[in-house]
């Protein structure tokens, strides 16, 4: 749960960095506001006070182009404080004060997400509907949608909407929905691929959550190619996570350890570890050793770090090659 | 890990072969020298580059921050640590003392 919550409050960060750079032009009171409110979001002590503060911001501007990196914030500490279900009225109560298209969207999505969460089935299916009937359907909004309905286990939803999302898994699309960016026909291409090999992992996760495995293995078997890799070697997204279930669930124990090692070791990921001890198990027959094999597995699945070339802030080169010989922690940050 | 608690751990460990680089992603290179100021941070920093050299998020791939790899004397990534939770601390810091 915990790291969980630093990383969204570091994603919201980002936008939060980001949404002040666009925002140069808006009326003065309210950038001074959200400066002001993001300071003390940031030196806040816990989750409770900074709850407060995105109430006390939604309560006085309730449609900004902040609103839903708001909302999204408050569910985050509403999800800390174990009081997630008052997201549900908390975001009625707001939608109706809201006239942006485009921003009641963004709020829907995080509603939809909540439902997802809560297995609140009837409700997503609903307002599911509702948000792909709306203005500017992209692969974006399909994604959290098939997301939420995998969290409550909507299977047939699933594979309804990421049929229905297909059509938006192309280089064409993507450069429809983002035209100020200018990517390379290469890129495009690639960023196509991706969406066709997440679609292929939500419909197989469904298919083997339906009692047909052997077509869900198929469609990983296709997904694995196109999808983005993590550098230390998994799949980026839950390719590996449901391809490793499902081979368990057809009781294939060492295929699926293969299949979740990398992920359980340097994913930073407690459902990959998980399901890597449960295929442990069934291999083994005990639990006893299982922190152990990861460790043993550690160094022969370690990737040799590239020699990549860095600039200092006062134009020196740095090589990553340059500090073999030495213990180098890498560091990846934002200053925000 | 946030990057003012590495300094402590590259004070204690650096005769003995520890370096710390830290690679920023945003290339906001104000807000980046103002934080390392503060925080009065020793350790390496550099800028991630520009389009096909933006490391970060195409080579490495990373998504969330902070993000950390710890890498043995060989080149070799060993631990990655994603995010921030009471107790990485000690982790990392029995981690880099069993590479050292």
């Amino acid at each position: 749960m915990r790291p969980k919550i630093t990383l969204l409050l570091t994603a919201l960060l980002l936008v939060m960095a980001g949404a002040i750079l666009f925002a140069a032009d808006e009326k003065d009171g309210l950038e001074s506001y959200f400066q002001e409110m993001s300071n003390k979001f940031r030196a806040a002590e816990d989750a409770q006070e900074r709850l407060n503060l995105c109430q006390e911001f939604l309560k006085k501007y309730p449609d900004t182009t902040y609103t839903p990196t708001i909302v999204a914030a408050a569910k985050a500490q509403l999800a800390a404080l174990d009081r997630s279900d008052e997201f549900v009225p908390l975001v009625k109560g707001l939608l109706a004060r809201i006239e942006d298209p485009e921003r009641q969207q963004r709020i829907r999505l995080l509603l939809a997400e909540a439902y997802g969460e809560a297995g609140a089935t009837r409700e997503l299916a609903g307002l599911a509907k509702k948000i792909v009937s709306g203005e500017k359907v992209t692969f974006n909004t399909y994604l959290p949608l098939i997301r939420s309905m995998v969290e409550a286990g909507m299977w047939p939803g699933v594979l309804d909407y990421a049929g229905q999302a297909e059509p938006l898994a192309t280089a064409e699309a993507y450069a429809r929905e983002f035209p100020d960016r200018k990517y390379s026909q290469e890129q495009l291409q690639e960023f196509a691929r991706n969406r066709q090999g997440l679609l292929l992992t939500y419909a197989g996760w469904a298919k083997a959550n339906t009692g047909q495995a052997e077509t869900a293995l198929r469609d990983f078997r296709k997904a694995e190619p196109l999808v983005n890799k993590h550098y230390l070697g998994y799949s980026a997204d839950e390719l590996d996570l449901y391809w490793g279930k499902t081979l368990l669930q057809q009781g294939q124990a060492a295929a699926a350890l293969d299949r979740l090692a990398s992920k359980a070791i340097f994913g930073s990921d407690e459902a990959a570890r998980e399901a890597c001890k449960a295929a442990y198990v069934k291999k083994t027959g005990a639990a006893e050793g299982f922190e152990t094999f990861l460790e043993k597995q550690r160094p022969a699945i370690a990737r040799t770090l590239d020699n990549l070339a860095f600039e200092t802030y006062d134009g020196r080169k740095i090589e990553l090659g340059d500090f073999k010989g030495k213990v180098l922690l890498l560091a990846f940050w934002f200053p925000t | 890990m946030e990057l003012p608690r590495l300094e402590p751990l590259y004070q204690k460990y650096r005769a003995q072969g520890l370096e710390i680089v830290a690679i920023e992603a945003s290339r906001n290179e104000k807000m980046a020298k103002d934080f390392i100021e503060k925080n009065n941070l020793t350790y390496h920093f550099v800028q991630d580059g520009e389009g096909e050299n933006a490391y970060v998020l195409n080579t490495f791939g990373i998504r969330g921050f902070p993000t950390s790899f710890l890498v043995d004397r060989s080149g070799k990534v060993l631990y990655s640590h994603l995010g921030f939770s009471p107790g990485d601390e000690e982790k990392l810091e029995k981690e880099i003392q069993g590479l050292l």
